[in-house]
Parts: C-alpha cells; structure tokens; sequence
C-alpha cells in the first residue's frame, strides 16, 4: 500500500466492519496531505461519522488524491468533510481527486462532503466509483459553488468535473457527469443555470425506494425555505436522484439533510444527528 | 396467449371511460383485465378509472398523446404498443386490454395493428345528425353506442332517425342504444363482447 | 441521392412512427412556466438542448458506437446502449426514449435486412438492451454504408424536426417560424457533428443543469400533453 500510496498528494484507505452492531475501523491508512479525524458516533446507531479534511487547506496545481473505501457486510459509514473542498488555480495541471468504494452486502454508507469551491482560473476533475453489492444502501452527495475571485465574480473558475459511475452487483446502474467550464459554455443561456449559482445532487440507492417515498420527499423539499429549483426523479434501478439549484449553499444543504433525515428514519429508523464542524 | 385488444373512441364526453367501467364491473372478473387511457391534457381519465376502485392502480397507464389524440391510435401507435408491451409484461396473463382514445372527432379510426376490436360511442345530446355526418370512426367501428339516451327530449333529438341514420352508414354492422347512466343497454354490450370478442377472438386469434 | 441515402432518409422522416409526438423531452416545463413562449425563446432552448445534451449524449454515442462497429466491437455497442439509458437522470425523458427506442426497432426490423438490428432487437426482447433511438439509427446508418458524419447529422436532423413539430403545436408557434427555425438550424447542426468529433470518452453525458432540471420537474407539471 505504501508504494502505490506515495505517488499520491493525498491518499486514504479505510475498511469498516461491524463487530456485534457496532461498525468499527478495521483498518486505516492515510498518507501526506489527505487525513481523516477520530469517528464520532451519534446515538445507538453504532455508525462512525469520519471527519475528511485537507491537511495543506486546499487543492493545488497538479495535485492528484484518492481515496479507497471498503464498508464490509453489514457496516455503516458516514463520511464528511472539515470544510469546502478548495481548488486553488492550477496554470500547469489540473487538480484530480479519484475515489473507489465497495459497499458490502447489506452495508450502508452516507456521504455528505461541503461544497467544491474552485478559485480563479483552477481546473478539477473527480471519478467517483462506487461499486455495490446486493441490499447495500448508499446516500451519496455533491455541492458545487460558483467559486471565488478576488474580484468577487462568480464562474471564474477554468473547468470543474465530477464523475460519478455506480455498479450495482457488477452492472453499471449510474452515471453521472457533470461538466462546467464557464467560459466556453452559455452559462447565462436559458436552461443552463437559470439564474441559479449552485448546483446540488443526491442520489440515493436502496432497495426500499418506491413511489410514496419519492412523493413525501418531494414535499419535503417544497417545505424547505430559501431560493431553489428541485427535481426528484426514480433511477432505472431502486433509488433515486435529486437535484437541486440555488443561490446560496446553505439553501441545498438545507435539502439534502431533510431527505436525509426522512429516508434515514423510514429505512434505518434512526434520526441523524446535525453535523457539527468547528 | 396474447391479450385481446379493443380500442373505445369517441368525442371527447360521450361516456368512453364511463363505458369501460361499467363493463369492466359487468364482465366481474371473468377476464383479466388492463386499460390503456390516451389523454390530451392530463392523466385524468386514468386516474378517475383508478379512483373508481374497478381495477388495481397497475392495471391502468395513461398516455398523453403529444396534442395528437388520433395520431397516437391510428398513424404512429408506437406509444401506445409500447404501453401494451408494458402492461402485458407485468401481468403476464391478462387477457383484455381496453385502449380509450384520448376523444376524438368523428373520423377517428384505430389502426388494425394496435386493436382486435373497436367500439365508437357518441351521446345524444351532441346532435341528433351525427350518425347521419358518416364519420369515419363510427362507420368502421365493430360496435357503434349511441349513449345517453335519457337526454333525447332535452336536445330535441328523435332516436328512430338516429338509429336510421345509423343503419344507412353501418348496415347490419351491431349498433345499441344505452344510458349507461342507469345501465340501460349495457346488457347489449357486455352480451356483444362475450359472443364476438370474447368468444369468436379467443378462437381466431391463439 | 444514392438509394442507401434515401433508405437512411426513411429513418428521419417525420411520419416514421416513433411516437416522438409524444415527448417533449422538458420542453413543455418551460412552456408552462412561460419561459419558451415564442419562436425566439424556443430557439434558445433548442439550441442549448442540442449544444448542452444532444452532442454529448446522442451525437456521442452515436460517434463511439460507429468506431466500435469498424472495430467489430459488439460489446462496447451494448454498453453505451446501457449508458445513453441511465446517464439520464430524468426518469420520463429516460423511458420516452426507449419507448421511442423500441419502436424504431420493431419497423427496422422489418425494412432492413440487417443482422445487427435483429441481435439489438433480441437483446431488447431478453432485456438485455435498453433500446435507445440513436442507437437504432447508428445500426442502419452503418448497415446502409452511410458515413459516421451523415449518420448524426441525419439523426441530429430529425430530433431537431420533431422538436420543432412538437413546439408548433404546444406552444403554439406558426408553421412558417417552425420551417425557418429547420432553416436556421441547418448550420447549428453542421456545428454541432464537429463538436462532438472533438470531444473525448469522458465527455459522455454531460448536460446543462436547467435542461435536465426540467426533464425531472415535468412528473410534477400539472398540465401537460407530453408523456416528457
């Protein structure tokens, strides 16, 4: 591990399994710039909450990070971040972050990262690859920002990219990409961002989806205060995604931590605890 | 076994979702049974059907037809055969499947392709001289409803020349009068599809 | 016109039954919100939609499915049918195009004598394909010996034509600015076969957020007269 570890700005490995209920680290491993902090757990749930962050601050040109996870039979997992993902401007060498995540059978893994903040002029493509097996439930989420300049103009960023391709039992089940780089698309052109700054997903796999869910969701995201467009649409395999647009992050993480909490209580009767960061 | 197909047109009020529900509960399970509904504005038509309580919620899929409610039943049916496919793939042993155009004007036809059989309902109170207009759809229909017959005296519309009229465009071809309101005639109906379609189409088409 | 063209041609006629009449693909979200109200503002959307979706979804794999053909690489065709299904996140745009999908390959099955389509429709029977329309146009376009160019051309040709007949009548828009918009959008299509030949396999997919956001919000559009 070391070896291949080493080539990398920031690399982790960690392995959770459930030991009598409780989902306990059996292994982890974390090299130079990427560092996760002691787990916290909330309640009875025996469900560790690892804390992610960046050891330097922020992402820097031609940085390249990855991260592996493995949550075995029956484990849980959350994972979050300390703070936004920052991508400072990268004149050489686009920033890449690669992710690889097993989920065993019947394991449940949530990740709720802060948003991706690219600086002027950055570039930054992330490949998340999540393969799952059989009666495991995965919430997954992303947040992208307009960015930030000194000047204080939005979209000066170069390219933002994230890819996220999730194998159910070996088939590919989704795919999503998406894809901004400001100065060559019509961002301002109708049906683009429609005034919007923000963009918010969260997809969810479980094989307890079905249509009245769905519909209580969608009234849960109505419900939430604060400028947004929402859409929630069933996936071609049991789950769904959400996707939302908004001016302001809190807005979109306003959201994704109803759904979160609704889907928590109606399939693992657990109530999730709000995310302190300091 | 492949299901028998019927397609109901008619204008858009004349009784076509009325008329599948009533059969529907006349034919009282005998035949396993889905409903294909083309709709123009919403999936209303669908969801009265399933408010009825007649058949499941996955038994019944509307069909919203692009602003084309004949194209969609005659031209270019592909929505609605996919539909089948669909329906016909959850329950494997269905046996009649009733498609409801989304209303129709009077030249409205189903493609052989699509249907086994079709019924044309008009009603009573759009006119007196609509069998005598010779539309299309009532003509090649294989059962043609004249409904609402309770409401004749209000429109002033006299039901001997309508069942001539009738007779002119359609021969011998089977025609009935019903309030389905009350049931009245539904007997008629239910009799004609247990002879003609029920029946005779099991044998012709497996 | 050699008679392999007008076989392609068949394909892109708007009378083929497609039931493309039926979908929108989130237009009518922006009609009933009166943002796409005219032939101007509906040339805006059409434009992103093909911009922002069509060459990185459709036109895309219309361009990898051809390579994979000369490559007689069957497999890589069956894995970007599967990919131009789910990479769409709106459930009703998704199914529209296989129900489109599933219906163009039942007809070219049976006005083209050609293997692949058979294989792509008996995939589809055993479910082990999805259907998708520009799939089935890619399999005729190479049965018929057109080249990978024409191909999507045709093929971004007759969406754009179905688009167009389907906003005449929602919005509705007068069928002398339906025709100029089929005008004006000749070069936008040229465009558009050159873009997707510069971009790369990780191109895939990618689309404007507020095209796809009105994809998945027309489930909840209260009026609507298409099925997407």
């Amino acid at each position: 591990m070391n070896l291949t570890s080493a080539k990398w700005t920031g690399f982790l490995n960690m392995e959770i399994e459930n030991r009598e209920g409780k989902s306990i680290p059996k292994s982890i491993y974390y090299y130079n710039a990427l560092k996760v902090q002691r787990p916290i757990y909330h309640g009875k749930s025996g469900m560790p909450c690892y804390y992610l962050l960046n050891v330097g601050g922020g992402y820097m040109d031609g940085d390249t990070y990855r991260i592996e996870i493995r949550v075995r039979e029956k484990a849980k997992l959350m994972l979050t971040t300390l703070g936004a993902t920052l991508i400072y401007k990268t004149p050489n060498k686009p920033v890449t972050q690669e992710s690889e995540i097993f989920l065993e059978k019947d394991s449940y893994f949530v990740y709720l990262p802060d948003p991706i903040i690219g600086y002027k002029n950055a570039r930054y493509k992330q490949v998340d690859t999540i393969h799952m097996e059989k009666g495991a439930t995965l919430l997954y989420s992303d947040i992208l920002t307009p960015g930030w300049s000194a000047e204080g103009s939005s979209f000066s960023y170069d390219k933002l990219q994230l890819n996220t391709n999730i194998y159910l039992e070996g088939e590919l089940v989704v795919y999503d990409n998406i894809k901004l780089e400001p100065a060559v698309q019509q961002i301002n052109a109708l049906g683009f961002m429609d005034d919007y700054t923000h963009i918010g997903t969260f997809i969810v796999i479980g094989d307890k989806t079905d249509d009245d869910l769905i519909k209580r969701l969608h009234e849960v995201i109505h419900e939430q205060p604060g400028e947004f467009e929402a859409g929630i649409s069933l996936l071609s395999t049991p789950g769904f995604t959400i996707r939302i647009l908004a001016k302001l992050t809190q807005d979109i993480v306003r959201i994704i931590s109803a759904c979160h909490k609704l889907v928590s209580e109606e399939w693992f009767d657990e109530t999730p605890s709000f995310l302190r960061k300091y | 076994m492949k299901p028998i197909k019927i397609g109901i047109g008619g204008p858009v009020g004349a009784g076509k979702t009325q008329l599948i529900e009533k059969i529907t509960r006349a034919l009282d399970g005998r035949v396993e049974t889905c409903v294909i509904t083309n709709d123009i504005y919403t999936k209303e038509d669908a969801k009265i059907l399933i408010r009825t309580g007649i058949l499941p919620a996955d038994r019944i899929i509307g069909v919203e037809t692009g602003g084309c409610p004949h194209a969609a039943i005659r031209e270019d049916i592909s929505m609605n055969a996919e539909t089948v496919d669909i329906l016909i793939d959850r329950h494997p042993n269905v046996e009649l499947i009733f498609i409801e155009s989304g209303g129709d004007n009077l030249a409205a036809t189903f493609s052989p392709e699509l249907v086994d059989f079709s019924i044309y309902i008009i009603d009573v109170a759009q006119g007196e001289k609509i069998p005598r207009k010779g539309g299309q759809g009532m003509i090649k229909a294989d059962l043609f409803i004249i409904n609402k017959t309770d409401l004749a005296p209000y429109v002033d519309a006299n039901l001997d020349i309508m069942a001539a009229d009738t007779k002119v465009f359609r021969g011998d071809k089977p025609f009935y009068f019903t309030n389905l309101k009350t049931n009245d005639g539904l007997e008629d109906v239910v009799n004609w599809i247990d002879e003609h379609v029920l029946l005779t189409g099991l044998n012709e088409l497996n | 016109m050699d008679s392999s063209l007008l076989a392609l041609f068949q394909l892109c006629d708007s009378n083929f039954p497609s039931g493309g009449f039926s979908h929108s693909f989130g237009l009518e979200t922006f009609i009933q919100r009166n943002r796409v109200h005219n032939r101007d503002t509906f040339s805006q959307w059409l434009s992103l939609f093909l911009k922002e979706q069509m060459v990185s979804s459709d036109g895309l794999a219309i361009k990898l499915i051809y390579q994979a053909l000369e490559e007689n690489d069957l497999d890589e065709v069956w894995r970007i049918d599967r990919l131009l299904t789910i990479q769409n996140m709106s459930r009703e745009t998704r199914e529209g195009t296989r129900f489109m999908g599933r219906s163009l390959v039942k007809i070219a099955g049976t006005i083209y004598d050609s293997e692949l389509i058979n294989l792509y429709s008996k995939r589809i029977k055993e479910k082990d394909s999805f259907g998708h329309p520009a799939v089935l146009f890619v399999l005729a376009g190479y049965h018929l010996k057109i080249s990978r160019d024409t191909t999507m051309l045709y093929y971004l040709y007759s969406t754009i034509v179905n688009l167009v007949q389907n906003g005449v009548r929602a919005i509705p828009m007068g069928q002398t600015d339906g025709q100029r918009i089929i005008s004006d959008f000749q070069p936008i299509l040229k465009d558009a076969v050159e873009a997707v030949n510069r971009l790369e396999k990780t191109d895939f997919g990618t689309v404007a957020p507020g095209i796809e956001m009105a994809q998945m919000q027309h489930e909840y559009v209260n009026v609507r007269i298409f099925m997407s």
